[in-house]
């Protein structure tokens, strides 16, 4: 495995985080995270490990300093994220802490600032996105969910799809259509709503794995305060656009990614092929699980540059698009290499490596479609 | 931690991507190719003027001490103009083989010579039908008088026909050591042949070569650590150059795609295509990364971690080469076969760069051991 040379000041860091991570990161916590297939952890589990990084002021690095950011340079972020992946540590959920968030900060008034961004670190607030419907998947500026001006308010109608977490959030951030002149885009206006509001209702999607992990929501007559809206009528693609190159490209996945590869070599050694010698030493099998390691290796230096550049105060830009397909296309083959080792235990629909290919199977549909993000690249980074 | 270049890296860099760009067009490159020697003497005396061929001379020799990232540099921005002469073999193999393994007499004298662009080197380490095992060496070197007679064959010794010096690698009692040949050595017999990329190499055959006591590099320690060490360092440059080979067929495919038009509208407007050269980009990119893997780790490694950053590096290089190569020709078209035109000549030298310092199945296999260990 490839592991960053560190200068004294980082090793100091990263003692500094394993300290934490041997302190407050319980049994319980590692064996949840151990057992999550899905593509979130269960909020029960990370309403206790967001807490504890809160306490510790660690639970958004990448926030501006004033916000709450720890102002770490790129290499302690990733020392921060290997360590924590190392440990088994639970993943922190992003739609509140990376998507929702970097919009409020970069479009947000000072009271949304004021009201909203504590309320994520306190994990008061639970944040889900509005953002496909039935009609509008990768044709996402054609969505006809809309928000019609009443006095004060907004009366919004329609329905969002593949809502993650929904059930268990309290609040949504949606794309809502405030007007059907020009073109698609211009029409759309970004909305904070309280899952409380009467009119909302909540239906789950079950997962190829079997999971509850996704929902339809139906707006029917629910009423919004604009004050609600983030940055101005008609302006919302502007904010839908910056949220999704956070939503691809703010992560940090290849440590994650390291520690999966780690557990294939270890299944692999288990396994006896039918020559009698454990799958480990199978040449075919060493260059595959080697190869993967390859692609990790690749993969983490990606995102070194990209966590470099929002160290420097950019957004992700386009780039963004480069590290979605590559973190969900890694994360497919590493999913599929573990099942092929499981060889007929595959056929139990259960335990974690099963759940979790399938689950990986909606990684390179979801946050745009990698053909959608293959676009983007063609048009913005290569100008055709 | 700085993924950036520095302000010397950016003056190497510009030094050779304007001499790349103004100094050796393909056209000239073409015409090397095609003539009697092999390579161009006086960008040979180029490269030593600008001391390309002392950067990873320590500067108690009176080399510019570079580190192994300048030289990833120097190489990467080298990359579109595929040069002929032996720089690597001189600049890279043989300096980090004398450099790991010779007696500071031994270094003082022999790197007096490259610096001052005077000696060209041929590194002979390979053996026939043994592909890319350093340590499989039958070749001997057996004591004579206060020298040595060396007999064996060494396969595919690239620039052997445009040197003045061999390194070779030969069992001597028990250590496997390295010897320095004159080219002109009676007992020295080439195969001379042009590689697929249009370089001059040869297959060797050593029928009794003596040579002086001063021929062996070092005491008597065994060679191989230092042998291994130098091949990672030259592994890293090609990894260098290969990326840099793919940039440039990503930037002439790009601007084809843009061109050239089809149905009434140019090729870039049909999706598959765009997608294809996506997947190019994303090939180049990791690429990028794999560099910068390289960059950022390979001068303070230690051998188990250089050996891995190398072997990932040259899987990546490798397998991204192979992709943005055959989509290159691919979307080109017709004239994407021709050897009228660049693209095809890229194609080649990331085949020549495939063909050497390991293969994906080696290094993959190098990185499974060393994960055992």
């Amino acid at each position: 495995m490839i592991e960053l040379r560190l200068q004294p000041r980082e090793l100091a860091f990263r003692d500094e985080v394993r300290a934490f991570l041997a302190r407050e990161l319980t049994t319980d916590l590692v064996a949840a995270a151990a057992r999550e297939t899905g593509i979130f952890v269960e909020r029960a589990v990370s309403t206790v490990w967001h807490a504890k990084l809160a306490a510790r002021g660690w639970l958004v690095p990448s926030w501006p300093v004033e916000f709450g950011g720890t102002g770490w340079t790129p290499v302690q972020r990733y020392i921060f994220e290997s360590e924590c992946a190392a440990a088994g540590a639970p993943g922190v959920i992003p739609s509140g802490i990376g998507m929702v968030a970097p919009v409020i900060i970069r479009f947000g008034t000072d009271a949304q600032k004021n009201f909203y961004l504590p309320r994520i670190v306190s994990g008061e607030d639970y944040w889900c996105q509005g953002y496909s419907e039935p009609g509008s998947g990768s044709d996402l500026a054609s969505l006809k969910t809309r928000a019609v001006a009443d006095g004060a308010d907004y009366i919004v109608d329609g329905s969002k799809i593949w809502t993650t977490h929904a059930h268990l959030a309290n609040r949504i951030f949606c794309l809502v259509r405030t007007s059907h002149a020009g073109k698609p885009q211009q029409g759309i206006s970004f909305l904070l709503i309280d899952l409380a509001t009467p009119g909302i209702r909540i239906a789950p999607i079950i997962s190829l794995a079997g999971d509850h992990e996704v929902n339809q929501i139906f707006f029917d007559a629910v009423r919004v305060p604009q004050a609600n809206r983030v940055g101005a009528e008609g302006e919302g693609w502007t904010c839908a656009k910056y949220l999704l190159e956070f939503e691809r490209g703010g992560n940090v996945a290849a440590p994650r990614l390291q520690r999966a590869v780690r557990e294939l070599w270890r299944v692999a050694g288990e396994q006896i092929d039918e020559h009698g010698m454990p799958l480990a030493e199978d040449p075919a099998v060493r260059r595959r699980i080697a190869e993967l390691e390859v692609d990790v290796a690749a993969l983490t230096f990606s995102e070194l540059r990209m966590v470099s550049r929002l160290a420097g105060g950019s957004s992700p830009g386009s780039e963004a698009s480069v590290l979605k397909i590559e973190v969900s296309e890694l994360k497919q083959r590493i999913t599929e290499c573990a099942v092929s080792l499981l060889g007929p235990a595959a056929l139990v629909f259960g335990g974690t490596v099963v759940p979790t290919y399938l689950n990986s199977r909606a990684a390179s549909i979801y946050g745009g479609s990698n053909e959608i993000q293959r676009n983007l690249i063609a048009r913005t980074l290569l100008g055709l | 931690m700085n993924l950036t270049l520095t302000p010397d890296q950016e003056l190497i860099r510009d030094g050779a991507e304007r001499f790349a760009a103004q100094d050796y067009s393909f056209a000239h490159r073409r015409s090397i190719r095609n003539g009697p020697e092999g390579f161009d003497a006086a960008a040979w005396r180029h490269y030593a003027r600008m001391g390309w061929l002392s950067l990873g001379v320590p500067e108690r020799f009176g080399g510019l001490g570079g580190t192994h990232a300048d030289r990833l540099v120097l190489h990467h921005a080298l990359a579109g103009a595929m040069l002929l002469e032996p720089l690597l073999s001189t600049a890279v193999w043989a300096v980090e083989l004398i450099k790991q393994s010779a007696t500071e007499a031994q270094q003082a004298a022999h790197f007096a010579q490259i610096a001052a662009g005077e000696i060209r080197w041929a590194c002979a380490l390979l053996e026939p039908r043994r592909r890319f095992e350093l340590g499989a060496v039958a070749t001997t070197a057996t004591p004579d008088g206060d020298g040595w007679v060396i007999s064996g064959a060494k396969h595919a010794v690239l620039h052997l026909p445009v040197a003045d010096r061999i390194l070779v690698s030969a069992q001597a009692g028990g250590a496997l050591r390295l010897f320095v040949l004159p080219a002109a050595a009676p007992g020295v017999v080439t195969d001379p042949f042009l590689t697929v990329d249009g370089q001059r190499a040869a297959h060797l055959t050593l029928n009794q070569v003596r040579v002086g006591a001063q021929a062996a590099l070092g005491e008597g320690a065994d060679a191989l650590t230092a042998i291994e060490c130098a091949a990672d360092i030259a592994t890293a440059a090609l990894c260098a150059e290969g990326w840099g080979t793919m940039q440039r067929m990503l930037a002439i495919t790009t601007e084809y795609l843009r061109t050239r038009r089809q149905f009434g509208e140019p090729l870039g407007r049909f999706q598959a295509l765009q997608h294809r050269l996506a997947d190019m980009y994303l090939a180049e990119q990791r690429s990028d990364s794999a560099v910068a893997m390289l960059r950022y780790g390979l001068d303070e490694a230690d051998p188990t971690q250089r050996q891995r950053l190398v072997s990932a590096a040259k899987v990546q290089i490798d397998k991204s080469g192979k992709y943005v190569a055959q989509q290159a020709v691919q979307l080109h078209g017709g004239i994407g076969i021709t050897d009228e035109y660049i693209i095809g000549h890229y194609f080649k030298r990331l085949m020549a760069i495939a063909a050497q310092c390991g293969d994906p199945a080696y290094h993959l296999d190098r990185l499974a051991r060393l994960r055992d260990a």
